[in-house]
């Protein structure tokens, strides 16, 4: 897998562009399924898609290990997905005491949430986290580096997203 | 490593943010419970996996990249093409000119292979026929060899010449012409083999004489035409040419009448279908209507008869109806007061809630306050924070953020604004302790056995002559009598450290 990468790249690199349709092909779903964890709109997230694949590809030439292509793809999703991010909460209003809820759920109720209700509510950013986590098995170091955020802050945001998955399993496992 | 510390190292591991342990991994070997959290900790990655939206990559997703990527291949292609075939496509015409030919022929000659060929000549079409020119007047028909069509002019040249028709040869002398008329249309042709009178041939012979042949009513193909010779007059080619326009003319005019007539034929033919169809259809028009209006009597009685059965159930129906919508309204208005009387029990609760939360905001803040106090104390003293007055702080950090998450989302702002303060001010402090500890632990240097000052400055300065410098931080170190296990201090981050040690032991 990771030698085929290699080989991709470098016929790509010696002008065979065409081989890099082999590479979006190939990791055309790992890039979407980081890129839709922030972006709800399948349009949008197509165009996100794009612009990762593009941008990877006028990097080809500065990538210093072609087999580590996926990484360097990756990264470059992330970053994509964390701008989409930035761009949209500077539109919104940045107090978010002031900020409604999208739907305040009734009392009494909160503690039967599923899974996907609580993963739907988290904060955008705290699921490009998870997705990073647990589909493409990064460590916090790694999301850390990734994303250009401080260690601490990717752990505390994890762990309070994993606790409150934890419930909601242990809820609907009852 | 004990229980606790295995799912402590479970969590972290969860969270991404533990160091691969081969104690951890021997503990899961043994222990079922821990191996029992371990799987729960497992589905909750699967399930948050589930939860994430899926990649659903579209089916032309790969093209569209490629086509930003690719040159834009198309361009590229003509470029290099065009100028290629441009050298090289008039080599095609010869070959495909005949080609055309043979495929249209079939079209043109209304007959099959094996029939005699057809050549229609258009008038002024010209062709060579046994030896003689042939110049077509009006539309004239080769068939086979033999001359069928309207009006011709024939000429011969230096030899004789023998036109086949089907009424018989016309001969012409070297140096001569003729005119030969058949008839008007290609059907008069084609019955001149049954009526032979049409034809009128006038032979111009060689110099200038004039010769009329009449084809006889009883003629038989292919017997030669007789010849009446008269007494000819001079005729000139101005004349000649007159006469053959005259013809071309007169075979114009027949030919448009023709088509005149024609059409007023269709015409008529048209109208009077017209006419026929529109009685017929009067007809069953009125045979119809007439069907449909006894129709419609009947069903309308019928219908009169349904609607008023239908009203009769309706009625029925909406007083079942006004009944049962009754009963619902006093079962909904019980159900009123007994939910009036749980809401009540409700917001009750979720005043005291709220008094319990500020309580608890406030006693934790108390906590971290006297936590500082205790702080500034051991610093002032030259001490270090202590382990567990880190670990304090940071369970109550943790804590209050809880508190204001969820003060955040039950929109009570006093306690949210008061769990943020606190959570910054117990920030502050876990961040100062907690390196301080760090510096401290950089700091210092425990003797090891065969230790000597220029060895450890080597090792942890990265230069053995700042061994002076380690003496010079350390007051009465005696350098020859160093004793493993003696802590000594290490000139790094000197002054970050005494600053820290300031701050916290100081007023803010």
């Amino acid at each position: 897998m990771r030698e085929d990468d290699r080989a991709l790249v470098e016929a790509v690199r010696a002008g065979q562009v065409e081989r890099f349709a082999a590479l979006v092909d190939r990791h055309a779903a790992a890039v979407f399924r980081v890129v839709r964890s922030v972006v709800r709109q399948e349009a949008d997230a197509d165009d996100l898609a794009q612009e990762v694949f593009l941008a990877s590809f006028r990097a080809l030439p500065k990538l210093r290990d072609p087999s580590r292509f996926r990484a360097h793809l990756l990264t470059i999703a992330a970053r994509k997905a964390a701008d989409h991010l930035r761009r949209k909460s500077r539109r919104a209003d940045p107090l978010p005491l002031t900020t409604e809820p999208s739907a305040p759920p009734p009392h009494g109720e909160h503690a039967a949430d599923t899974v996907d209700e609580v993963v739907e509510d988290l904060p955008p950013a705290t699921r490009l986290l998870l997705a990073l986590r647990h589909h493409e098995g990064l460590s916090c170091v790694q999301i850390a580096r990734v994303l250009d955020l401080p260690e601490g802050t990717v752990y505390s945001r994890l762990s309070r997203a994993h606790k409150a998955i934890r419930k909601a399993l242990e809820v609907t496992d009852r | 490593m004990n229980c606790d510390e295995v799912r402590r190292w479970l969590a972290l591991d969860l969270d991404g943010a533990a160091e691969p342990s081969a104690d951890a991994a021997a503990h899961l070997e043994r222990c079922a419970a821990c191996r029992a959290e371990a799987g729960r900790l497992r589905s909750i990655s699967a399930a948050t996996r589930a939860s994430l939206p899926p990649a659903s990559t579209p089916p032309d997703f790969t093209e569209r990249v490629m086509a930003h990527v690719l040159p834009p291949a198309d361009d590229a292609l003509d470029e290099r093409a065009r100028p290629r075939l441009r050298r090289w496509w008039p080599l095609l015409v010869p070959v495909l000119v005949p080609l055309l030919a043979l495929a249209v022929w079939p079209l043109l000659s209304r007959r099959g292979p094996g029939a005699p060929k057809d050549t229609p000549l258009a008038p002024l079409a010209q062709a060579s026929l046994g030896g003689a020119h042939v110049t077509a007047l009006g539309p004239a028909l080769v068939r086979d060899g033999e001359l069928h069509g309207g009006a011709a002019l024939l000429e011969s040249g230096d030899d004789a010449a023998e036109i086949e028709t089907p009424l018989g040869t016309i001969r012409l002398a070297p140096h001569s012409r003729g005119v030969a008329r058949f008839g008007n249309t290609k059907e008069e042709t084609m019955n001149a083999r049954l009526a032979p009178a049409v034809l009128t041939l006038t032979l111009l012979a060689g110099h200038g004489s004039v010769a009329t042949a009449q084809g006889d009513a009883d003629a038989k193909p292919n017997r030669p035409v007789r010849i009446v010779k008269g007494n000819p007059p001079t005729i000139d080619a101005e004349a000649l040419r007159a006469e053959v326009e005259r013809i071309r003319a007169l075979v114009q005019q027949v030919n448009e009448q023709l088509a005149a007539v024609t059409k007023q034929v269709a015409v008529a033919e048209r109208t009077i279908t017209d006419l026929i169809d529109s009685d017929r259809v009067r007809v069953a028009e009125d045979s119809i209507n007439e069907a449909a209006r006894a129709q419609l009597d009947d069903r309308l009685r019928l219908k009169v008869k349904l609607e008023l059965a239908k009203q009769g159930e309706l009625l029925k129906a909406r007083d079942e109806e006004i009944a049962r919508l009754r009963a619902e309204l006093d079962a909904y208005k019980r159900r009123g007061d007994e939910i009036e009387a749980v809401d009540r029990v409700r917001a009750d609760g979720e005043k005291l809630a709220l008094a319990s939360q500020l309580e608890r905001a406030r006693t934790l803040r108390q906590l971290i306050d006297r936590n500082r106090t205790r702080m500034r104390a051991i610093c002032a003293a030259g001490g270090l924070p202590t382990q567990r007055q880190i670990e304090d702080l940071g369970k109550w950090y943790e804590e209050l953020r809880e508190l204001e998450a969820l003060a955040i989302a039950k929109k009570q702002e006093d306690v949210a604004r008061d769990a943020h303060s606190s959570i910054v001010r117990a920030y502050e402090y876990l961040a100062m302790a907690t390196r301080l500890r760090e510096l401290d632990a950089v700091r210092t240097y425990e003797v090891r056995p065969g230790d000597t000052l220029k060895s450890i400055a080597g090792a942890r300065l990265g230069d053995a002559a700042r061994a002076d410098e380690i003496l010079k931080a350390n007051e009465g170190l005696d350098p020859d009598a160093l004793r493993p296990g003696q802590r000594i201090r290490l000139p790094i981050a000197r002054e970050e450290f005494e600053e820290l040690r300031m701050r916290l032991a100081g007023e803010e």
